[in-house]
């Protein structure tokens, strides 16, 4: 099928259906200037208009359309010429035939050209042979039809040659674009099938590498590391393909930030030092003076355009050397052409093998793959990321006269305002270092680099001078918490000194000690047991690896619980913290989940209930947010509806949106970005996943803010601290405890909160889902099963979350027999959370109504506000509402239970409910449990 | 049955147009010649009508007699009629007559003759001043 061929063809046939109408009037008007008879010429035309149109509305664009019109075509100055007769035109007429014939042109159809070209002969043979013969006796001029058979033929066979030469080009065009659907599909199939293969190679091998941290005896050892060796062997070549499927796919797009060239080649020289060491290769690097220190490109990409090229002069250099170089060839404006060359001593190449080579799964011969392995991508990988670069990648070999390859690539030079080094987390700025190296100038180098990062760093030239160090600041209660130690060094090197460091009396915990080694990690054996070290590095020390090296060994630390918790949580850029963020959320759990989140990254967080009260604020705030924060499914107003309100006024680039819904699915996601919202991320929520999407999308707070919050509006955290050391039992099932604290930050007393509210919010829900569908509040119901789903994942209570998505479906589906059946299961599974959250919620005496003064007086507030528009909407949600007003005011069971709103809303007398609550007052935060008793009292 | 989705498009967009057909070309079907066949057969009919009934009055009356009238027969049906013979066609039983009477043609079909009507001109790819015939 060719659509385009189609389409072409539907146009001519509509083009001519208005053509043939027109010719009625004309052929009127024709008639009345000629004496003829206007009626008869118009019935002709109609004949002839009315044919085609039939065919047409019968057939569309099929062959007997294409026909008919051929034939209709050539009717047209048949009927000129009759009603021309004796005119002067008559002859001019015979013109308008060739115009008719090329108008057949338009179906692409040789067959219709063909038959109006046998029309017209006919024509012809009847008027100027057939009948002047029978009539009058001498008179046909069959010279003259030939002759007239002849150009007609002639411009015949030029239109049907036209005709086949336009469909086989849409033909081309329809096959091109076929093959290139073909290719983006498997391009795509394969960055899809590679991804999904990564997953689980990355827990093979990270599983390998925990093993191989367990006392595991040399043959197993051996075992594991050769599963991980082919592991990683294998994660080369996935990600190799995945690469080069998404480049080929159109989907390489390059990053432009500053970063540092010497480092980066450094770093990825490092990487192969192994490898190098391995084949006993040199490899040395020539970086000009000329180059900047650091420009503006895509280092990861240029970073694996030099892996790439210095792998590959490895493998092929056995015993021989490696030189990597980089000059600046050319400066224009703002753009330096970078020429990298690495030239190694191998085996070289013959130019038919240079040919092949930058083309993909292509190496020198299948031979080379034989003896070298890998995937013949690499190059075809490197050139791919030059050329997008704006360069060119080439090579220069001779066989056994080693290679040499030349990849130039542009970049930019780098924004003086906008420099942007590597800062160390704040956490890492605490940490008080040792370093130990015997050479001066790395005493230096490190010095240098710690400074900038502004961490504290005390140097010492040997093993000796660190012990003392270690032993007297560990007296000074001033222990240090790091120790960076030079493998070799004069007197005690680097592991005699973590073994005299280990074994000698100390107060604090030994500080972590990192390994500094310009012999490659594999030197450092330990006989099988756990290193006595925290990690190595290599020589020469990159900072980006160095500091990434050690908020690694401080994460691990904060995972493994360490004092380091609090600070181990995601954090935003410094530029961005003090930004004012408009949480927009219904759901009371997820919203404290995400102000305690936004909170501790240093964001200023204001709270909406619902899309309308979302609006308002931004309204209100003038432009003061720095991005609002908006979940979708909402009571009153929806995400969709109030982004689709605040885009009116502020566009995406002035204020970001990010949605954050607990669908997961892609088409939400598009939902959300076609409403306008600048991106989605999805609930549960991923701390570290929100604080990457909140940086690609925050605009760094300028000014401090200046916003008069609205009056239920959140302004800072509300964490309550920790009344008892022991918030949380270690676990408490069917919640995943440890999973759900990362979630809050580890923040216990929170969760402790979120969990009992759960229990108080979610105790009826089964009940109430049931009461929304047996009086067809599907909407309603389907919302609490959404926001049960959203709780439930953030508590991590797997089976619930699941349930409730089913009901939530099942709902949307119509399927309220079905979800009535899931609502069941739900009912089953919330038992022993229900149990689990009441085990959490302090006894009290069956005489106090209210848990004490621990409520929150602003969220008692807003839940009666939100209590009383839920009556005032006559929603069955009001109950569910009472509960979250009765949790807020504190509230027992029993005083519940009894309370007159709840009676009436039990019987679904909303108005009566409505005037209750009229009357209901909430305790302020001072009252003492006595009093706060009486007034509930006095208000039932 | 495929359809294509512009087809889809187009066919929503304007209404009253006929649904596409797919691109697939049928295989040459004679079917499909029948409705341009009879187009073409209608309209040279309906233009040879037109011709024999086109012609200005001259005095001169085109005869057109059953088809198993002789020359002979032809031209006695004229003189009964009252007219003169002017000239003769390829075809016996056609010729040409001519007369100054009005009611000559309506007395030649009377006779017996099929068709008299005036002598039409010469169609076809001819000048104006080429058109009359000269017999």
């Amino acid at each position: 099928m060719i659509v385009e061929l189609d389409k072409l063809r539907y146009q001519s046939g509509r083009l001519l259906l208005a053509l043939f109408w027109l010719h009625v009037p004309l052929f009127v008007a024709v008639a009345l200037l000629t004496g003829g008879a206007p009626a008869m010429a118009a019935l002709a035309g109609i004949v002839v208009a009315g044919s085609y149109h039939l065919t047409w509305m019968r057939s569309g664009t099929a062959p007997a359309t294409r026909y008919v019109s051929a034939v209709a075509l050539m009717a047209e100055p048949a009927i000129l010429l009759v009603l021309l007769r004796g005119h002067a035109w008559q002859m001019d007429m015979h013109m308008y035939f060739f115009a008719m014939l090329t108008l057949t042109i338009g179906w692409c159809d040789r067959r219709a050209v063909l038959v109006a070209a046998t029309a017209v002969a006919l024509h012809h043979l009847l008027l100027l042979y057939l009948l002047p013969s029978a009539v009058f006796s001498g008179q046909g001029n069959l010279g003259r039809v030939l002759l007239h058979a002849v150009i007609v033929a002639f411009q015949s066979l030029v239109l049907v040659w036209l005709s086949d030469r336009l469909v086989e080009s849409f033909e081309l065009r329809e096959r091109t674009r076929e093959a290139e659907a073909a290719s983006r599909a498997k391009s795509m199939f394969l960055a899809n099938m590679s991804h999904e293969i990564r997953t689980p190679m990355n827990a093979i091998l990270g599983f390998c590498h925990l093993i191989a941290r367990t006392d595991l005896d040399p043959r197993q050892k051996d075992y594991v590391g050769k599963i991980s060796q082919a592991g990683a062997s294998l994660l080369r070549l996935i990600n190799d393909i995945l690469d080069f499927s998404k480049n080929e796919a159109g989907k390489l797009t390059l990053e432009t930030s500053p970063f540092d060239l010497r480092n980066a080649i450094a770093s990825q020289l490092q990487l192969m030092a192994t490898e190098a060491q391995a084949k006993r290769v040199t490899v040395t690097s020539e970086i000009a003076s000329a180059v900047p220190h650091r420009l503006c490109g895509d280092e990861l990409r240029f970073n694996q355009v030099v892996l790439n090229l210095v792998s590959n002069a490895v493998k092929f250099s056995e015993n021989g050397s490696v030189t990597v170089s980089l000059d600046s060839v050319a400066e224009q404006d703002e753009q330096v052409t970078l020429e990298l060359r690495v030239r190694d001593t191998g085996i070289g190449m013959t130019p038919e093998q240079q040919a092949a080579l930058f083309q993909s799964f292509a190496q020198a011969d299948s031979s080379t793959t034989r003896r070298f392995g890998g995937t013949g991508l690499g190059l075809a990988i490197c050139r791919q990321i030059v050329e997008q670069m704006g360069g060119t990648i080439r090579v220069e070999s001779a066989p056994g006269q080693g290679s040499t390859f030349i990849a130039r690539m542009v970049m930019s030079h780098e924004d003086e305002n906008a420099v942007a080094d590597i800062a160390a987390p704040e956490h890492v700025q605490r940490l008080r270092v040792l370093a130990a190296d015997d050479n001066a100038a790395s005493r230096q180098l490190l010095h240098d680099i710690f400074a900038e990062w502004r961490i504290s760093l005390d140097l010492v030239a040997s093993g000796d001078e660190a012990l003392s160090a270690i032993r007297g600041a560990d007296e000074a209660d001033r222990a240090y918490d790091l120790v960076l130690l030079d493998w070799k060094m004069p007197g005690m090197n680097g592991m005699e000194t973590i073994e005299a460091m280990q074994a000698m009396p100390h107060k604090a915990p030994l500080p972590r000690t990192l390994i500094v080694t310009a012999y490659g990690a594999d030197s450092l054996t330990v006989n099988g047991n756990a290193p006595p070290f925290a990690a190595v590095l290599t020589k020469p020390i990159a900072p980006r690896a160095l500091l990434d090296t050690i908020v690694d060994i401080f994460a691990h630390d904060a995972a493994a619980g360490h004092a380091m918790e609090a600070e181990a949580a995601p954090a935003l850029a410094e530029r961005f913290r003090g930004a004012r963020v408009l949480l927009v959320e219904d759901n009371e759990i997820n919203r404290e989940i995400a102000i305690e989140l936004l909170a501790q990254a240093g964001l200023v967080v204001d709270c909406a209930e619902n899309g309308r009260i979302g609006c308002e604020r931004v309204e209100a705030a003038g432009g003061a947010y720095a991005a609002v924060l908006m979940d979708v499914q909402m009571p009153e107003m929806d995400g969709i509806a109030a982004t689709r309100h605040i885009r009116e006024t502020w566009p995406a680039d002035r204020l970001p949106i990010i949605a954050m819904t607990a669908h997961a699915h892609e088409e939400e996601r598009q939902r959300c970005l076609a409403a306008g919202m600048n991106d989605h991320i999805s609930k549960p929520v991923d701390p570290a996943a929100l604080m990457r999407t909140l940086e690609r999308w925050l605009r760094p707070a300028a000014t401090p803010p200046v916003v008069p919050a609205p009056a239920a509006s959140v302004e800072v955290l509300p964490v309550r601290t920790a009344a008892s050391p022991a918030i949380l039992p270690e676990s408490l099932p069917p919640f995943d405890l440890p999973a759900a604290l990362r979630r809050v930050n580890g923040k216990a007393s929170l969760l402790h909160k979120l969990i009992v509210t759960f229990g108080e919010t979610y105790a009826a829900v089964a009940q109430d889902l049931r009461t929304q569908l047996a009086g067809g509040f599907l909407p309603d119901a389907r919302r609490l099963a959404h926001s049960l789903k959203g709780v439930a994942g953030s508590l991590e209570l797997a089976e619930i979350q699941r349930s409730a998505a089913t009901i939530e479906k099942l709902i949307a589906e119509g399927e309220t027999e079905q979800a009535l059946v899931t609502i069941a299961a739900l009912e089953v599974q919330l038992v022993p959370a229900l149990a689990a959250a009441a085990s959490l919620t302090p006894r009290r005496s069956a005489e106090a109504s209210f848990a004490g003064p621990g409520h929150d007086s602003d969220a008692a507030v807003a839940a009666r506000e939100e209590l009383r528009d839920l009556i005032r909407r006559r929603s069955l949600g009001a109950r569910a509402g009472f509960g979250r007003f009765a949790a807020a005011i504190g509230l027992s069971d029993g005083a519940r239970a009894d309370h007159p709103i709840n009676r009436a809303l039990e019987k679904l007398d909303y108005d009566t409910a409505l005037a209750l609550i009229g009357t209901e007052e909430v305790p302020s935060d001072t009252e003492d449990a006595p009093s706060a008793t009486d007034k509930a009292g006095a208000a039932a | 049955m495929i359809w294509t989705a512009n087809a889809h498009r187009m066919d929503t967009r304007s209404a009253g147009a006929p649904r596409r057909r797919p691109h697939r070309e049928p295989a040459g079907s004679l079917r499909d010649y029948l409705p341009a066949a009879a187009l073409l057969t209608v309209g040279l009919a309906a233009l040879a009508v037109s011709w024999f009934l086109s012609g200005p009055n001259s005095g001169q009356y085109l005869v057109i007699a059953s088809p198993t009238t002789s020359l002979t027969g032809s031209i006695d049906l004229v003189r009964r009629a009252g007219g003169r013979l002017a000239a003769t066609s390829t075809l016996p039983n056609i010729v040409i007559a001519g007369s100054d009477r009005d009611d000559f043609p309506a007395t030649l079909r009377l006779a017996g003759a099929w068709l008299a009507v005036p002598v039409p001109p010469v169609a076809g790819c001819i000048t104006s001043s080429a058109q009359e015939p000269n017999p």
